[in-house]
């Protein structure tokens, strides 16, 4: 059994999706087919004022002055479909794209999981629902029949005899036969489906060419198209695309789509079973230039709310530099969820609120302006001292050694100012990198009590760090 | 509020009595039993305490035992606009490298706000150094609302010539003297001020 979902709509449903401030203004996505503009998908509002597919786009304006219309792009829409497949297959497994507006979905495999046919095409039609675009579903035992029905709209049922009363019954020109044969088979006086599957299949090839052959042995179930070969593979690295009805100015406008894309990559992720530190998405601009905004959490997350409050202070921070057209995003180099890292919060009473806390300071400040101070086994003081991203441990391998818990870059200082309490402590190294030191480090005393660490080089004191 | 009493309120003339400490409050240990005394047990969490120095770098002595307990007690340690690079060698010789060292470089209005952000976020303890201009009145009580949460925060900054009243928990100031510390407690919840606190 197969169950066809034919989405009618795909990319301008998303569009308005995305911006539903537009679902109440007709707005139309045109196409320019053979030097001509034609209308491709229309929204309700446009429909009622007589805006219909195939239409001329300036009979459309003329119909609807209010009119808000946008190029239709195949690639997007196909993109789109992908993205359905992705949400699709949480429930099923064998999907199969038939693009730019349709998916097969394979139900035998199913039937056993959610306890018959009958709940497993409920299961799907709720997965398809929660889409929030317009959908057209059929199921029948034939892979092409269902793409019919469904295409044509035929109410949905799962009596094999009334899908093939309905099948009959659809006109010639639903068939998705090429506009060629559907011509000649009404001069032929063939006005239905019923009508072609009635004439012998030796004479269809005759009078009406073989793909019209091919459409009926594979409507009867004589030829066999493979399908199985074809299941989708949900994408290894999330990348959604979103389209804007009319151009964003500022982040206000923005925040609907972005949200929208942080909940799709958060579904992404738990179906995955995978987390992500970096995303990024991409704005692009009317002029084909697209400037990117990437934010990144402490510690990887698949949450859209830990991204989310991230992006919003990305957004205080500077307005919008030029309006906005698309939006995307991208992200990659997942990690799974049940691995544990390493981290300095390992042994914290509870994390959970320092990883957001970590990320907020690095997207307001800067990801340089909050670290962990580390320190490798160079011996020269101050040049072995380095800064680490928050949340990793890397474990100290050096011996401790007494060191002042400030250090300055070396200033000259005057000795008489200070009283010397500990030393010598000599080091005599870095010829290895051109950064060699000759220095006597020691503990003294100034005339507030407070103890510095001052080292002697080249016939000169200088102070490098704070005991006190 | 009589416009007259709350003008002497600010200026940090009037004691304003208070009930007793709640017995949800804890205190965290000074290191010096004279100290924990005065205070009424130790440092009281949630809660934000004023450090004024009379120089900078004299506060390591009363930071690394509340540091030390911060870690034993598994709460991680912010340390926002330190005056100076803090070493990761020092916390590896005093043994509190071990885990939860977050330096945030900020100035001015970003240091403030990060340690509010600090102080409303649980598991966490801040040790901010901002200057007296910074430490405004109404910042402080940000600061006071965000820590009464359950975290414990610790403002370093210099002498102020004009004390005026602001809601720390406790206020002091901080000199360093040949045998160790000098405090005078300018507030404290537990008692009247009280002056010249030699710990050594």
């Amino acid at each position: 059994m197969w169950l066809y979902c034919h989405f009618p709509q795909l990319l301008l449903d998303s569009l308005l999706r995305a911006q539903p401030e537009f679902e109440k203004q007709a707005v139309a996505l045109y196409q320019v087919q053979n030097g001509q503009s034609l209308i491709e998908q229309s929204n309700q509002v446009a429909q009622q004022a007589g805006v219909s597919q195939g239409i001329a786009s300036v009979m459309a304006i003329a119909l609807c002055e209010d009119l808000k219309l946008k190029e239709y792009s195949v690639a997007k829409e196909e993109r789109l479909l992908c993205g359905v497949a992705d949400h699709l297959y949480q429930w099923a497994a064998k999907l199969v794209l038939e693009p730019p507006q349709g998916i097969y979905v394979e139900l035998d495999s199913l039937e056993k999981l959610y306890g018959g046919l009958s709940n497993t095409a409920k299961t799907l039609h709720l997965a398809v629902k929660q889409l929030g675009v317009r959908s057209q579903l059929a199921v029948t035992n034939n892979a092409l029949a269902a793409k019919v029905l469904a295409e044509a709209d035929a109410p949905l049922t799962m009596n094999d005899e009334k899908t093939c009363h309905q099948l009959k019954g659809l006109s010639i020109k639903s068939s998705g036969l090429p506009d060629k044969v559907v011509r000649d088979s009404l001069s032929a006086g063939i006005f239905s489906i019923g009508d072609l599957l009635d004439i012998p299949v030796s004479d269809i090839g005759r009078q009406l060419g073989k793909e019209a052959l091919f459409y009926i042995q594979e409507l009867k179930g004589e030829l066999k198209t493979q399908r199985a070969s074809d299941f989708y593979q949900p994408s290894e690295r999330f990348f959604q695309h979103v389209d804007l009805v009319s151009e964003v100015s500022n982040w206000q406008g923005l925040r609907f789509p972005m949200k929208r894309l942080l909940n799709e990559l958060e579904s992404f992720l738990y179906q995955r079973q995978k987390v992500v530190q970096h995303i990024k998405f991409q704005l692009y601009q009317r002029d084909k230039s697209c400037s990117e905004v990437r934010v990144a959490t402490a510690s990887p997350s698949w949450r859209a709310q830990s991204f989310w409050s991230l992006l919003q202070l990305k957004m205080e921070q500077a307005p919008l530099s030029a309006p906005v057209l698309e939006v995307s995003l991208q992200a990659s180099d997942f990690s799974s969820l049940s691995v544990k890292k390493s981290h300095f919060f390992h042994d914290a009473k509870d994390t959970q609120g320092l990883f957001p806390l970590i990320g907020k300071l690095q997207v307001k400040l800067g990801e340089n302006a909050v670290y962990t101070p580390a320190v490798s086994d160079d011996p020269r003081p101050g040049i072995n001292e380095y800064k680490q991203p928050p949340c990793r441990f890397g474990g100290f391998s050096v011996k401790p050694v007494k060191r002042p818990l400030w250090l300055n870059h070396p200033e000259r200082v005057n000795l008489d100012e200070w009283s010397l309490s500990n030393g010598p402590e000599r080091k005599r190294c870095g010829w290895w990198d051109n950064q060699p030191i000759e220095r006597d480090y020691w503990i003294a005393t100034d005339s507030k009590h407070r103890k510095g660490w001052l080292f002697y080089e080249s016939g000169q004191w200088y102070l490098q760090g704070w005991f006190s | 509020m009589q416009p007259n009493l709350q003008r002497l309120i600010e200026k940090g003339v009037v004691w304003q009595g208070q009930t007793k400490a709640s017995q949800a409050d804890h205190y965290i240990k000074t290191g010096f039993s004279k100290l924990d005394e005065l205070l009424g047990g130790g440092w009281q969490t949630p809660g934000l305490h004023e450090w004024q120095l009379e120089a900078p770098f004299s506060e390591q002595r009363l930071l690394l035992p509340l540091v030390q307990q911060a870690i034993e007690q598994g709460v991680a340690v912010f340390w926002v606009n330190p005056p100076a690079q803090l070493s990761a060698a020092s916390l590896h010789y005093h043994d509190l490298a071990d885990a939860m060292h977050v330096v945030v470089e900020a100035k001015g209005s970003d240091a403030c706000w990060a340690l509010e952000q600090i102080l409303q976020t649980k598991n966490a303890m801040a040790f901010a150094w901002l200057p007296q201009k910074e430490t405004t009145s109404p910042k402080v009580r940000r600061w006071y609302k965000a820590a009464e949460s359950g975290q414990m925060g610790i403002v370093i900054s210099g002498f102020s010539d004009h004390p005026e009243a602001r809601p720390y928990s406790n206020r002091l100031k901080i000199r360093l003297t040949e045998n160790g510390l000098a405090l005078d407690i300018l507030k404290r919840k537990s008692g009247w001020p009280v002056e010249n606190i030699e710990l050594s």
